[in-house]
């Protein structure tokens, strides 16, 4: 269905983990944003994630609690090589992800990455990005590498539980349409509303679209299922639990037409016509 | 050093299950290669037939640990010789490779394909997965909902396994459970391990084994200095 190939964009990693120091922290509703200085690291692809962890105070929260890393998709990046800046958009959740927000400037991570593939923009098709809650930071970064292409315009929609956390979309000055399911913004109700929307006026203009999405497994089942209907080719970036990133554990499988695949490797962008559903267990919260 | 006949440049290797050096490849390219954090490479568990491995969720974390129930996924035995023995032969380390039956014919079926690779330089065997059900379980009882704990949490109680196995027995142990830097390393070879094995650590530092490998060295250069009064 898809003309391009997904699943091979990727940047790789430099071998190991790293020290990473976090230069600001943003508050954007309850979403928290943290800005890392990667000096040691490439630019990655939006769609990429890293493994992070605090150099110092991992662990003892809830049931001692975290021991692992945690996956975090890049929001933006600035910067060049030797002196990146990358920023990461998340919700205090449980113990991995409220450590991580209670981060201060000046603070050191560890992280290893970029791991994963990026999104495959095809620049043929109007690209139609959808992003749902905190699934909203790769969004921001394929909407960065969309600016940065000549001629190319696209659409963005994003839909939130309500209000408080589309601040996050203004912040990053993302043009989006938005929807809140307390109808405290934009249009009362799912994000697929507008999507639906959107599709069917790019097909009665003849405007061949793509879509790319993240957000939360009934989400991306939702978008899934539209684009299938409509025949439009769809990106998903999905999330599994993950213990490594890197391919090591099998821990973050998910179910594809192909069989179990690791989602670290393998995704976490899939084609949607690799999939039969993207409501995957273990995925998402 | 030397294992079992097979010359190695330290005392580190993976844990079977823990390191898919294929994948390392692809994420980390050539550092990963020329910075190879293992002095040999232990496959994951090859059996007969091919396994798609338990449906997802599984992994659990603990606060010193975690759980799993990965259900030996595999290509199984044929695809195993054809599509990664190739590729393993040329990682610059000895290859040790990880087998299970789930009869001692099958095992030996698997032994008998095998047996004179010369890509390969030892097998392990694996008699005691925690989340698949085999007709030779030695160690842990497999039951529903079970998975198998790694990590810190089962560190003392490891440690405490090789030394009384080192007590018994004289064949070359593989010391593991728990390694997160050379001190933990250094205490299973203290009480008789020939190898020491990495496992849940690499998920959380994909060299950890290059570390802890310094990190030993570190303290053996620590011993040797003259004390201080
Ligand atoms: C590729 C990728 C990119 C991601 N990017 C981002 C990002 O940019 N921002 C962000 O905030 N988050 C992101 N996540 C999600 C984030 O990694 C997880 O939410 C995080 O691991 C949660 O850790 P925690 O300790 O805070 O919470 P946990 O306590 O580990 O879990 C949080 C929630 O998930 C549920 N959960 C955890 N494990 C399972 C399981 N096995 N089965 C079912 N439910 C489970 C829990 O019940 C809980 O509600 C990403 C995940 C992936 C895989
Ligand atoms: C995710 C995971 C997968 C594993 N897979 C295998 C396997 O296929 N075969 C095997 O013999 N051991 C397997 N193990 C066990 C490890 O090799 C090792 O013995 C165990 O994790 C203890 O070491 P650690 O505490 O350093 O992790 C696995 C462990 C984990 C955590
Ligand atoms: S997270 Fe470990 S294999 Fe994907």
């Amino acid at each position: 269905m898809s003309s391009v190939s997904v699943g091979e964009q990727r940047v790789q990693a430099p071998f190991g983990r790293r020290a990473a120091t976090v230069r600001s922290v943003e508050h954007h509703g309850p979403y928290t944003a943290l800005q890392v200085e990667d000096d040691g690291g490439p630019r990655p692809l939006a769609g990429q994630f890293y493994m992070l962890q605090t150099a110092a105070g991992w662990g003892g929260g809830e049931d001692g609690r975290p021991y692992l890393p945690r996956a975090l998709s890049f929001a933006r990046v600035g910067g060049e090589p030797g002196d990146l800046r990358l920023d990461f958009l998340l919700e205090a959740v449980g113990p991995g992800t409220s450590r991580l927000a209670e981060c201060v400037a000046g603070e050191d991570l560890m992280i290893a990455g970029p791991f994963g593939n990026g999104f495959t923009l095809d620049a043929t098709r109007w690209p139609v990005l959808v992003a749902g809650g905190i699934g909203l930071a790769p969004i921001v970064a394929l909407d960065d590498e969309i600016r940065e292409l000549d001629g190319v315009r696209s659409s963005a929609l994003v839909g939130m539980r309500d209000a408080a956390r589309l601040l996050a979309a203004d912040a990053y000055e993302l043009v989006h349409t938005a929807a809140t399911e307390d109808g405290s913004a934009g249009h009362h109700g799912f994000v697929t509303d507008p999507l639906a929307s959107e599709l069917d006026a790019g097909a009665q203009s003849g405007r061949e679209q793509s879509v790319y999405a993240c957000g939360p497994p009934a989400m991306l089942e939702a978008v899934r299922a539209l684009c299938a209907e409509r025949s439009v080719p769809v990106q998903l970036a999905m999330e599994s639990g993950m213990a490594c990133g890197f391919g090591a554990c099998y821990g973050c499988v998910v179910p594809t037409v192909d069989g179990y695949l690791r989602l670290c490797v393998d995704g976490p962008v899939l084609d949607g016509s690799r999939l039969e559903t993207a409501l995957v267990a273990g995925a998402g919260h | 050093m030397e294992f079992c006949g097979i010359e190695l440049a330290h005392p580190i290797v993976n844990g079977s299950g823990t390191y898919d050096a294929l994948a390392a490849r692809r994420v980390f390219g050539a550092a990963f290669e020329s910075e190879f954090p293992f002095a040999a490479y232990v496959s994951k568990t090859i059996t007969l037939a091919q396994r798609a491995g338990n449906p997802p969720p599984r992994l659990w974390e603990l606060g010193q640990g975690m759980i799993n129930s990965i259900g030996l996924p595999n290509k199984g035995l044929e695809r195993f010789v054809s599509e990664d023995l190739p590729a393993y032969a040329t990682l610059p380390a000895p290859l040790f490779v990880s087998v299970m039956g789930f009869s001692p014919e099958e095992l030996e079926a698997i032994l008998d394909t095998l047996a004179d690779r010369d890509e390969i330089a030892a097998f392990e065997l694996n008699f005691s997965c925690p989340n698949v059900k085999t007709g030779n379980i030695v160690g842990s009882v497999p039951a529903e909902g079970s998975g198998g704990i790694s990590g810190p949490a089962i560190r003392p109680v490891a440690l405490a396994h090789v030394a009384r196995s080192a007590e018994r027995v004289d064949i070359p142990l593989i010391g593991m459970g728990g390694v997160e830097c050379g001190r933990h390393a250094a205490d299973l070879l203290a009480v008789g391990a020939a190898l020491v094995a990495v496992g849940t650590e690499n998920f959380r530092d994909p060299a950890a084994g290059n570390r802890i490998v310094g990190e030993l060295r570190a303290l053996g250069d620590q011993a040797k200095a003259p004390q201080a009064v």
